[in-house]
């Protein structure tokens, strides 16, 4: 159960895992017209202004190919495994799944209460139910760095730091640009 | 009860070498100091996989669908062998040169 629930690469990965990956996406960003939330950047999630469908599968897509490239590039750096692209796209984007869960949190009414009174409790509450969320995703993009691209030890560790980095500020960095300059 | 054989030596840690092999028909015993088979080198589950390995033809996809794993799960195993035996040619060439020396 656990390896199914953190680990699923293990089972599942190429085409099969793609597949889900993106219809998680799919699911994620139409529940986000009705909640509300959007997915910023690489690793978290925010609850802001309505947009429309086609905001929230951007945000979506580029958190998750901004990922695919930033640890593929990585994965060269320090792997000379023979690996399958196929399995970093499907692993990275079956990752994304408890956005899912992200995009509910729009619902509840105390993201209500949060806007009119940010000091209460229901904000720590919020946060954390966002921060177990984040850290899920954190732990399967791990995991899936680690089965699509073999890479072990020190190599996995320091690369998956720097990966995780980069791929949040480059995601929020391309998603701003383009809030700024497309019209969506 | 399945025996396994034994790799290293107990006593100094060193590779064991083969010193009789004998014929379970007529009981004949062949004496010298052969080395072992490197594939003797790996374990029963990592045998079972090249066993496994070669009757699907070398396919990961097979594997992966006989073990029902995903391709890179069984791909990392194999490199994880690869990886073995590659440190066992290099210990046992750097024996033979010890040897040699000698």
């Amino acid at each position: 159960m656990e390896t199914k629930l953190f680990n699923p690469f293990v089972y599942v990965a190429g085409l099969k895992a793609l597949l889900l990956g993106l219809a998680s996406i799919l699911i994620a960003a139409s529940i986000s017209i009705f909640s509300g939330v959007h997915f910023d950047g690489a690793m978290d999630a925010h609850v802001g202004l309505s947009s429309g469908f086609r905001v929230y599968l951007l945000e979506n897509v580029i958190d998750w190919a901004v990922t695919v490239i930033i640890f593929y590039l990585l994965r060269l750096a320090v792997s000379s495994s023979s690996i399958r692209f196929i399995d970093i796209l499907g692993t990275f984007a079956l990752a994304r799944y408890p956005s899912i869960l992200s995009s509910l949190l729009g619902f509840f009414p105390f993201t209500k209460f949060y806007f009119a009174n940010p000091s209460s409790v229901l904000l720590m509450a919020m946060a954390f139910i966002m921060l177990l969320a984040t850290t899920w995703t954190v732990v399967l993009i791990f995991n899936a760095y680690k089965i699509s691209c073999n890479i072990k030890g020190v190599g996995l560790i320091c690369t998956f730091v720097i990966g995780v980095m980069a791929s949040e500020i480059l995601s929020k960095t391309f998603i701003l640009w383009i809030y700024q300059h497309l019209k969506l | 009860m399945k025996k396994s054989l034994p790799l290293i030596c107990p006593s100094c840690n060193t590779k064991l070498n083969v010193k009789s092999l004998s014929c379970g028909n007529c009981e004949t015993i062949v004496s010298g100091n052969f080395d072992l088979p490197l594939l003797s080198n790996l374990n029963n589950d990592e045998q079972k996989f090249i066993i496994d390995f070669v009757k699907c033809s070398g396919s990961l996809k097979e594997m992966a669908s006989k073990l029902g794993f995903s391709y890179p799960t069984v791909r990392n195993m194999l490199d994880d062998i690869i990886a073995k035996i590659k440190t066992t040619e290099k210990e046992l060439k750097h024996s033979e040169n010890g040897n040699k020396t000698i």
